[in-house]
């Protein structure tokens, strides 16, 4: 340590020793008559503070580095009283600008709705919030400060809320408002506050309703034994969002397969039909639609079963058995695809196609229940279903198709003939 | 005692006067400087564009000493505190905005597009090579333009890894002042990204980080949303959605990254002061054949904070 001990020396000491003048500068250039500012820290305490000078910051003379030396005896003699009122009014500035213990402090922001990130333009209350990491002293300074400015000048707010201590001792920080601006506002707390105590100052900031901004708030208490610092911001119309987008089009697909979905059909052939057996036939519906809601698909018949209009085949009465003998012609079963379609939970296409029932299409007849007569005369009705995307594995696949048997057996009485029906599937993708 | 008292008067004002030069020989708008002590003049703040500077003059025996127990800070501003400050800001790619480029140069900070017309000065770019799931990108502040040279202020991202002529026809710039990511229509055979880039500028000695979080799945509603990406790649032909970070100060680089909605992620940080630190964050998106139709959105907010 060249020139210092620890830290005794007092304000009467500085007045001795500043005889020994040097130029001091203070805010815009200002010389005064002051010598070095010096500070001193205890490692183990690292306190600052005038009030505790002995651990603190001291002031020291360094010899024959002044601009001029007076003697004792001038000293004395001239203008002693004006010289001592300017040195006393150095000290005074001087101790003014004594440094403090600072501290970075976690800020915190809080508008009306309780978050920082939701914005909207316009005047907002913002609360300000951090813990003090030692004294406030009474008179200490607070300094908000808002960047970049707002578009008119900083108020208190509604509700001045000043809560560094309980509403029962009442507010402790005092914003006038000729200390406000557009981008900063000063204020004094009117209590001492004590280490650690965790508050906050509400403002009003006029926030321009117009510009997509993310605003710093800084805070910088200067003034007593302790001088915190931090910032936050607050982001205003979405400025800290990125939105971000995408569109999937639109695809549908539908094709009638054979039974083993290697190619496609529009055949189903029940062959030479007899009194002793019932003849079935099989094809596939492969469908595939990225629509959102799924798809519909209709089944409807031009005609019944028939030997080309002379002779019309029974149909099957819904939910009854085929049997060698008995005429009857339908779909003996419907077994949709157990797999293929988006789970609404998992995303992965491990839901299963739909078949319709009582209430979801013909009324006479449900399809997921075997067996069920071809409808024609009814119009259109709903036959298997997907209520998300539908996405079958590449072909041949028999779990992630619709497999559809018909059939038909006939009588001693059936009249002989090349009986024929065109059935007429539609899907309809629910985008 | 009038000439001494005149001698100090004619020194202030000299010394006044020079603090003016000096003042304005401080003002800078790339270059940070907390504290100074000058003497040939001195200003309580002085101010540019991102700084503010505190300077002192007329100083002697200023500086710091120690001992075992102690430490001194010796000079009129060793004990000032420095006005914290914090900001921070977000651009997102512009596809209008694309331009080819056949030349970048890490070291010269430039890039040659196509045509400059569109770009101005202080116009943040980005720069993707081999555009894709796997491509490069970069990101800077013009500061001159001359011609089809961009020149920026400086590099971050992936800079290094740009080839100095792209060899194929999908190297393109962007301006970066957007907000929205516009992956736009999709298709199975081929991923689509877009990027945002960060900036950050605080004197916080202990740094900052950045974090981001989703407002949720990228999504059409909310039973009918986007795969997120959790085998670390998002892959074309493959239904995944994610998030990929670079930088030399992006944290969680390597990899593909789902967004959460219910936590934040860092994405940047720094243990010092930031001065327009910035990373490139991009949104990876591939879909399969049965990725469900529609206008997929989602919202993800960024918060920086700073570690006074």
């Amino acid at each position: 340590m060249p020139f210092l001990e620890r830290s005794k020396i007092t304000v009467h000491q500085v007045l001795n020793s500043n005889r020994h003048r040097e130029g001091l500068t203070i805010g815009n250039g200002i010389i005064l008559p002051t010598r070095v500012f010096v500070r001193l820290i205890h490692w183990s305490t690292m306190r600052g503070a005038m009030d505790r000078p002995q651990t603190g910051v001291s002031w020291a003379p360094k010899r024959d580095a002044g601009i001029s030396h007076y003697s004792e005896t001038n000293f004395m003699k001239k203008g002693f009283s004006l010289r001592s009122a300017g040195l006393i009014a150095s000290v005074v500035m001087m101790m003014s600008q004594f440094p403090a213990a600072a501290s970075g402090v976690t800020v915190s922001l809080s508008d009306g709705v309780g978050t920082v990130d939701a914005g909207s333009g316009g005047s907002t209350e913002i609360t300000t919030s951090w813990t003090s990491s030692g004294i406030y002293a009474t008179n200490s300074t607070l300094t908000i400060t808002v960047s970049p400015a707002t578009q008119d000048t900083i108020t208190n707010c509604a509700t001045v809320d000043c809560n560094f201590f309980s509403s029962a001792i009442g507010c402790d920080i005092s914003f006038a408002t000729s200390t406000m601006t557009s981008s900063t506002a000063t204020g004094t707390f009117t209590q001492s506050v004590a280490t650690s105590t965790a508050g906050g100052i509400c403002l009003t900031y006029p926030i321009s309703a117009t510009s997509v901004q993310n605003y710093s708030v800084a805070v910088l208490t200067s003034g007593g034994s302790t001088s915190d610092f931090g910032a936050a911001l607050y982001y205003v119309l979405g400025a800290n969002q990125v939105t971000v987008t995408a569109t999937v089009p639109a695809t549908l697909s539908f094709a009638i397969r054979n039974s083993a979905d290697t190619a496609n059909t529009n055949t189903c052939a029940l062959g030479v039909l007899s009194t002793t057996a019932v003849s079935s036939c099989s094809y596939r519906l492969r469908i595939a639609t990225n629509a959102t809601n799924g798809f519909n698909s209709t089944i409807l018949a031009d005609l019944d079963f028939n030997s080309n209009g002379n002779a019309t085949m029974t149909n099957i009465v819904n939910d009854t058995a085929f049997a060698a003998g008995t005429e009857a012609y339908g779909i003996s079963t419907l077994t949709a695809a157990d797999s293929g379609v988006r789970s609404a939970t998992s995303g992965l296409f491990v839901a299963g196609i739909v078949e319709s029932g009582i209430g979801a299409g013909y009324a006479t007849t449900t399809f997921n229940t075997d067996t069920s007569p071809v409808p024609t005369t009814t119009g259109a009705v709903l036959f298997v279903y997907a209520t998300s995307a539908v996405n079958p594995e590449v072909a041949p696949s028999l779990t992630d198709t619709t497999l559809v048997t018909h059939s038909a057996a006939i009588s001693a009485g059936t009249e002989s003939g090349a009986y024929t029906q065109t059935v007429t599937y539609r899907v309809t993708g629910s985008f | 005692m009038m000439r001494r008292t005149s001698l100090v008067a004619l020194v202030c004002i000299a010394l006044s006067l020079l603090n003016v030069f000096a003042v304005r020989a401080m003002t800078s708008t790339n270059f940070q400087i907390y504290w100074d002590s000058v003497n040939i003049g001195g200003e309580d703040t002085s101010t540019s564009t991102n700084f503010r500077l505190r300077d002192t003059i007329g100083e002697h025996g200023s500086g710091t000493s120690t001992s075992a127990n102690f430490r001194l800070s010796a000079g009129y501003r060793v004990g000032d505190v420095q006005d914290p400050f914090l900001t921070f800001s977000i651009g997102t790619q512009e596809n209008a905005t694309e331009v080819a480029y056949s030349a970048f140069s890490n070291a010269g900070k430039t890039v040659t597009v196509s045509s400059a017309s569109g770009y101005s000065v202080g116009d943040y770019i980005g720069v993707v090579e081999d555009k894709g799931l796997s491509q490069l990108i970069v990101t800077g502040k013009i500061t001159d333009i001359t011609g089809s040279v961009l020149t920026v202020d400086s590099w971050s991202g992936e800079p290094a890894s740009l080839s100095a002529s792209p060899g194929g026809s999908d190297d393109f710039v962007y301006r970066m002042s957007g907000y929205t990511a516009a992956l736009g229509v999709q298709s199975v055979s081929t991923g689509k990204v877009s990027f945002t880039h960060t900036n950050v500028t605080t004197n916080a000695s202990n740094g900052y980080s950045v974090m981001v979080q989703s407002d949720g799945d990228l999504r059409v509603s909310t039973s009918t949303v986007i795969t997120k990406v959790s085998d670390g790649t998002v892959t074309v032909g493959t239904e995944e959605y994610g998030g990929e970070v670079v930088g030399s100060l992006a944290v969680g680089t390597g990899g593909d990254f789902a967004f959460s909605s219910t936590s934040t992620r860092t994405v940047q940080e720094s243990a010092t002061y930031g001065n327009n630190d910035r990373v490139g964050l991009m949104y990876k998106l591939a879909i399969g054949t049965g990725t469900p139709s529609g206008n997929y959105q989602q919202i993800v907010t960024f918060t920086s904070t700073a570690n006074y």
